[in-house]
């Protein structure tokens, strides 16, 4: 079982090694799925696409849902400025994320201890929403009340649905975890 | 003598209409049943600088309400607010403030 305890400014992760080699398959996923070009060029990554990082060019809306949670409209209400704000605002919350997914690997990659920084922490707890907002979007959770469904009827989930909550549920404990050791840390240092 | 018009610049460029210079924005964060309340009180303490009752308060009008007002101002400080919401996965919008809640 995982364990999460503070060091000082650090935290420390322990993992059990299944849990960091789901923790490594997954969180690749995610960094695919973030570097995947939006113009269709398989060949040339979003992060050798000038004419975006230019913000030259129009950017798609993502037509896959998970992918849009990640990155949303400015204003649902308002597609024009949205569209206008994706064309310059896109590129670079889409790199931010896929950054924070590379700090994770780089941790989980090392060993099943990890020692975590406050900024590395930072972009754990980012990387974890985000992959637990691609679950929830693949899991069809998208209220309170279809979130309880798929845990009132778990029998009713295909194997691998039923995977991917329990993953789900992994990872809510460890970024739960987190998010309050931190703040705890950060009151003792307000108590100081 | 010539009778020079007065030339038209008509630079091609996107200009905002004075009136959205003024009008204060809004900072929206609606609910979602994926993040968690620790993490969006710890965003609203952390990005914001709210103190833990503010961010705890705010966080359960969202979880209640299905949205909070977060912050007001100017529209480019609105959308870097926003773009900031939506880099810690929260689900956020900036709107202009027309006032309605």
């Amino acid at each position: 079982m995982a364990a999460i305890d503070a060091r000082g400014d650090d935290i420390v992760l322990r993992l059990e090694d299944n849990e960091r080699s789901l923790m490594l398959t997954v969180f690749t996923d995610l960094a695919e799925l973030l570097s995947e070009a939006d113009d269709g060029d398989a060949d040339r990554p979003d992060s050798e696409n000038w004419e975006a990082r230019l913000r030259l060019v129009d950017r798609p809306r993502p037509e896959d849902p998970a992918l849009l949670r990640l990155l949303p409209d400015v204003d649902p209400d308002d597609e024009e400025r949205s569209a206008e704000f994706r064309r310059l605002t896109e590129y670079d919350l889409k790199q931010a994320k896929a950054h924070n997914v590379r700090i994770v690997l780089l941790g989980l990659s090392k060993s099943s201890d990890i020692t975590l920084t406050h900024d590395e922490v930072l972009a754990w707890m980012k990387g974890l929403n985000d992959l637990r907002l691609v679950f929830a979007v693949r899991l069809g959770i998208d209220s309170e009340e279809a979130q309880e469904e798929k845990y009132a009827h778990r029998e009713d989930l295909s194997e691998s649905e039923d995977l991917t909550l329990t993953l789900y549920d992994f990872l809510t404990w460890i970024q739960d975890r987190l998010t309050s050791t931190l703040l705890d840390q950060a009151q003792g240092d307000d108590e100081t | 003598m010539s009778n020079p018009t007065t030339p038209v610049l008509e630079p091609d460029v996107d200009v905002r209409p004075v009136e959205d210079l003024a009008k204060p924005w809004r900072t929206v964060v609606f609910n979602d049943p994926v993040n968690l309340m620790s993490y969006v009180s710890f965003v609203f303490q952390s990005y914001f600088g709210y103190s833990e009752d503010k961010a705890d308060s705010l966080m359960l009008e969202v979880h209640e309400n299905g949205r909070s007002v977060v912050a007001t101002g100017g529209r480019e400080a609105m959308e870097r607010d926003t773009q900031a919401m939506h880099e810690y996965g929260l689900w956020a919008a900036c709107q202009p403030d027309s006032g309605s809640d």
